[in-house]
């Protein structure tokens, strides 16, 4: 069966499509539909891009409420929900503020409102999430299965591959240097997304995700790994419990909080000098 | 229904809603409908009252991004009749643009029409007519006008920072098949229909190809730039990589002559006397689907400098790299060791290197502020609310730019130089 590939840049990173059916034309159309979305995406949630609604909201929001897009409100509501859930480790307005707190919305108005002056909101790693999840539905519609990934951190699984198997992902080592090949099992994303987030990037020593309780880096070298349903859920997830660090994370996860169909998280550490894999809650089955 | 009643020879503000709201139908809720959708609903001057698009899938999702105030329509007419809209947006396929536009400028609403403005020099003259005559607040969605990048290159040119333009170059390339899937199997028996429908960019009918889609952007940014329309074109185009059943051409090149009266006097050594003279710039254009390595951009070149330009970011490079050494530079501090000297540093060595483009040196950089489709929509509206008919792009330019991307057209489908219409220019 033919399968295509194709690509754009998004969100700071590569954002990857592979499309697996019958019709090479209908593939390359779907495609060309789902990086559109992407790009869409790209232009609503980037903080970096000033045509971005995000960066009108940073600009304006202090000064007044501002009315933002239908599509931007859900999302913040969205941010919310995820921030009450997660006791607020997951939260995009870190550190200069509380998304709960310091931002205001208007549901009648449809309106943003920061609370103070130096509230910004930045959905890097909610967007990714965000942007798979969008251009995953799109391609859902239409019946093709496919892979979707961004960056090396996030991706999602449609149906099968070209050759009739589940798509297959596996973990590489994050704490390896230089990065290593992959380790330990491979399993199915059929119809399931991965997220896996570290504290620390490959090669450095300064994490870029922030404890939003105290506005710092965190600085306990860690990473995690989460299976969901959707690939925001992964996301949002992956990095809250790295926030919350390993107790607080186990607690969450085993609380019933995330429901009944909660994720599959897998907590990665160093333990005297090799890195430990550690699946909580039932381990996905392996694919031999 | 009632169309027409009495003709009024200047726009008037809208009273109803003095200082706004403005309330805004949209027609077309397909890809570039929603974006402005969105656009518009971010907007304090914009209330949408209206939706329509007789494709349902469509509709619903206009409907979504426009919010529960819209009111859903599958018939423009009935929409225009029921809701009598202060603005209409029109953001059909390009044959529907011209039927549309007639019918709400006829009722009285401000417009707002996608590019390009219409499929034929004749529909984009009689609009123009129509709207001059109505003192119609008009607008044609062309929306670098409305990007400060742009503005920044115009307000560049004018002041001669590139000295004289004598040349222009523009693409948009990329590599896909600029197909919509089709949502139903290829035995379904409305899938013809459909196929039609949702890739009307690909068929004669419904569409003028990449000249009308692409193209009109670009060429309105020469025009805007050098100040006048062109006088002629030549091109060459095919179907030569996508032969899917589409009846557009999939590569285009074309290039247009613009015949210009300077307003800087050449760069030495060109003598001053030829300052007045009238010269030719020649504007190559193209525009293919199968290699996307140049992307969408225009490069403005002046014979003192070159402007490189895309919506997100604009480059000024001055023809001389400014770390050359010039020689003979007066300047310095009266009395100082600089003072008319070049300056020589000990152990300062020309740094190697392979770069194909060092010869450019170093850019001048231009970042962009906004949105532009968001920017441009707010300068419609408060031209709607202000009742003023100077809007960034209006009727005139919109068919400006239509009779250059069909006399491009025109000369790729005929192998032959076409003349711009003599009453435009």
């Amino acid at each position: 069966m033919p399968v295509l590939h194709r690509s754009r840049p998004a969100m700071a990173s590569i954002f990857a499509l592979s499309l697996s059916g019958d019709d090479p034309e209908q593939l390359d159309a779907v495609a060309s539909e789902a990086l559109e979305d992407v790009g869409r995406i790209d232009r609503l949630l980037s903080r970096h891009d000033p045509a971005a609604e995000v960066s009108r909201l940073n600009r304006e929001a202090s000064a007044g409420p501002v009315l933002v897009n239908i599509e931007l409100f859900d999302v913040i509501r969205d941010c919310q929900r995820w921030s009450r859930l997660t006791g607020g480790a997951f939260d995009p307005c870190a550190p200069s503020g509380r998304i709960v707190e310091d931002l205001r919305i208007d549901e009648e108005c449809r309106s943003v409102r920061f609370e103070s002056p130096s509230t910004r909101i930045d959905l890097g790693a909610y967007g990714k999430g965000y942007a798979i999840d969008r251009a995953a539905e799109r391609i859902g519609s239409f019946g093709i299965d496919a892979m979707l990934h961004i960056g090396t951190s996030s991706a999602r699984g449609l149906g099968k591959d070209d050759r009739g198997r589940p798509w297959l992902v596996s973990l590489r080592d994050p704490f390896a240097e230089p990065a290593a090949r992959a380790r330990g099992d491979r399993f199915s994303l059929t119809d399931r997304a991965l997220s896996c987030s570290a504290v620390f990037g490959p090669g450095s020593n300064r994490s870029d995700l922030l404890d939003p309780s105290t506005g710092l880096p965190l600085d306990r070298p860690s990473a995690c790994a989460v299976i969901a349903k959707t690939a925001t859920e992964a996301e949002v997830l992956s990095t809250a419990l790295l926030v919350m660090g390993r107790e607080q994370a186990r607690e969450f996860v085993s609380g019933g909080a995330l429901g009944p169909d909660a994720p599959r998280v897998a907590w990665i550490e160093q333990v005297e000098g090799s890195t430990v894999l550690e699946w909580w809650s039932p381990s996905p089955e392996p694919i031999r | 229904m009632m169309f027409g009643g009495a003709v009024t020879s200047a726009a008037r503000p809208i009273e109803a809603a003095a200082g706004g709201p403005a309330r805004v139908a949209v027609v077309g809720t397909g890809a570039r409908g929603s974006d402005l959708i969105r656009a518009l609903s971010t907007i304090e001057s914009a209330r949408i009252v209206a939706v329509c698009d007789d494709y349902g899938p469509h509709l619903d999702r206009g409907l979504h991004y426009a919010g529960k105030q819209a009111e859903p329509f599958r018939d423009f007419e009935v929409m225009l009749d029921r809701t009598r809209p202060d603005a209409v947006v029109i953001a059909t396929p390009l044959f529907q643009h011209f039927p549309m536009a007639m019918l709400a400028v006829e009722a009285g609403c401000a417009v707002f029409c996608e590019k390009t403005m219409c499929g034929s020099v004749e529909e984009a003259r009689t609009l123009t007519d129509a709207v001059e005559a109505r003192g119609t607040v008009f607008q044609v969605g062309l929306q670098r006008r409305s990007n400060a990048i742009y503005g920044q290159a115009e307000a560049m040119v004018r002041a001669g920072m590139l000295g004289r333009v004598v040349s222009i170059k523009a693409q948009w390339t990329r590599n896909n098949s600029w197909r919509r899937p089709i949502p139903v199997a290829r035995d379904h028996p409305d899938r013809p229909a459909l196929e039609r429908r949702l890739n009307w960019r690909l068929y004669r009918e419904t569409s003028r190809g990449l000249m009308a889609e692409l193209a009109s952007h670009q060429l309105d940014v020469a025009t805007r730039l050098l100040g006048v329309p062109p006088t002629r074109a030549i091109g060459t185009g095919g179907i030569d990589y996508w032969r899917d059943g589409r009846e557009v051409f999939d590569n285009v090149s074309c290039i247009y002559e613009y015949e210009v009266t300077p307003d800087h006097p050449p760069a030495p050594p060109r003598p001053a006397v030829e300052a007045g003279r009238p010269y030719t710039v020649r504007v190559s254009y193209s525009s293919h689907q199968s290699n996307a390595y140049e992307g969408a951009s225009e490069l403005i070149l002046g014979d003192r400098g070159s402007l490189f330009l895309t919506p997100n970011k604009g480059l000024f490079y001055r023809e001389t790299d400014p770390s050359d050494p010039d020689w003979g530079r007066a300047g310095g501090e009266p009395g100082s060791a600089d003072q008319d000297a070049e300056v020589l540093t000990a152990g300062k060595t020309l740094k190697l290197s392979n770069d194909p483009w060092a010869h450019r040196g170093k850019p001048f950089e231009i970042d962009a502020t906004g949105d532009d489709t968001r920017d441009s929509l707010v300068s419609f509206l408060a031209c709607v609310l202000g009742g003023d008919p100077a809007t960034p792009c209006d009727a005139r330019v919109g068919l400006i730019n239509a009779a250059t991307i069909l006399i491009g057209d025109e000369a790729m489908r005929r192998q032959v130089a076409v003349d711009f219409p003599a009453d435009l220019i």
